[in-house]
């Protein structure tokens, strides 16, 4: 009778296990309906700058001509801001990717032979159309270096104005030749 | 006479032993007693769960200046297949990226129950995890839905620096 007992027992047993085991295999996702899932989508975009390019694109055939001048005298072509006469202004622009900030170097011929020059150096974030600032410079020297954002127009524009021409006494006459040469570059801020 | 009694006690104890079990009645039946019997039948309503393919995805922007954008008409999307349910509404939600380091973008989601089906409205995908689609159960009868992302521009801050932007829209889709 015991031993009866028992063997029902482990049968009722068996029973529950292959009923229990046959519901999880009718529910293979064994879910909840709240069950999420994720999607990842990746956007990947680039962002490309133009190099630098000079505007105008060969400034070595600009000149500015001075006139002449006779050995001890000087010639003074601007005596308040403003008023300098702009055939004595002579510049240099570069075409590049706005926003990016420039490094600028300039280096001057200041003096030859018994002749001297004074510049004024300006500045303007954009390519054309004024917004100048004096960038800061102290004569004599003769190099100088300054940052400068691009602006709207997709450029800036560096230019100087000639305040003076001196010849010392005794200076050999002839032609004086004064080169300034402007260096830009992408420069981080 | 020895063996007489103890051929005699052995008789009785077997016939006790006999009387015992005579009155046993295991079964405590009457002839006419009905008996009843049950079987419980019992099934299982499952939700399948929500398949999202394909997935991951990717989208190419291209190139764009500082300070520049440049502007998609339906040519920088993807669209995710839902597989779910018949009948159950589905939320998706979403967030990505806007920004990224001086550079932007703008996107936007839409779906679609069926392969041929008409768009919903588009929206705009928030930066902010926030549900960008309910898909309503009356309309996932299929157990189907279609939910596209679209770039519709990419634009460069003045002054970005130049490389690769990555901006990752992530989604969950789950029944509600």
């Amino acid at each position: 009778m015991r031993l009866n007992l028992i063997i029902f027992g482990l049968l009722l047993l068996a029973g529950s296990n292959a009923f229990s085991n046959e519901t999880e295999g009718g529910n293979p996702y064994g879910l909840t309906n709240n069950q999420t899932v994720q999607a990842t989508l990746t956007m990947t975009g680039n962002v490309v700058h133009t190099p630098l390019e000079l505007f105008p694109p060969n400034p070595e055939a600009e000149a500015l001509h001075l006139g002449a001048i006779n050995p001890g005298q000087t010639r003074i072509f601007a005596t308040e801001p403003g008023y300098e006469s702009e055939n004595f202004r002579i510049g240099c622009g570069v075409k590049g990717t706005i926003g990016y900030n420039v490094h600028i170097n300039i280096n001057m011929e200041l003096e030859k032979d018994g002749v001297q020059i004074e510049p004024k150096w300006e500045i303007s974030p954009k390519l054309m159309g004024g917004g100048y600032v004096i960038m800061p410079y102290t004569y004599p020297a003769n190099s100088l270096e300054y940052n400068q954002t691009i602006g709207a127009t997709k450029g800036l524009f560096v230019r100087s104005t000639i305040l003076r021409l001196t010849a010392l006494p005794g200076a050999p006459v002839g032609e004086r030749l004064f080169k300034f040469t402007l260096k830009f570059e992408y420069h981080e801020i | 006479m020895k063996n007489l009694f103890i051929s005699l006690a052995l008789l009785v104890v077997f016939t006790a032993a006999s009387f015992a079990e005579g009155t046993t009645n295991p079964y405590n039946v009457t002839s006419n007693a009905p008996v009843e019997a049950t079987l419980t039948i019992t099934g299982n309503v499952v939700a399948p769960p929500i398949v999202i393919a394909p997935n991951p995805q990717s989208i190419e922007l291209g190139d764009v200046a500082p300070g520049e954008f440049v502007t998609f008409t339906n040519t920088k999307q993807k669209t995710f297949v839902i597989t779910c349910a018949k009948g159950y509404g589905i939320k998706v939600t979403g967030s990505t990226n806007l920004v990224a380091n001086k550079t932007s973008i703008e996107a936007q989601v839409a779906y679609r129950t069926t392969t041929e089906g008409t768009w919903s409205t588009a929206v705009a995908i928030p930066a902010a995890t926030a549900a960008v689609v309910h898909i309503p159960g009356t309309a996932t009868v299929t157990g189907y839905a279609e939910v596209l992302v679209n770039v519709s521009k990419f634009s460069a801050e003045p002054g970005a620096y130049v490389g690769t932007r990555t901006f990752t829209f992530t989604a969950s889709a789950e029944y509600e």
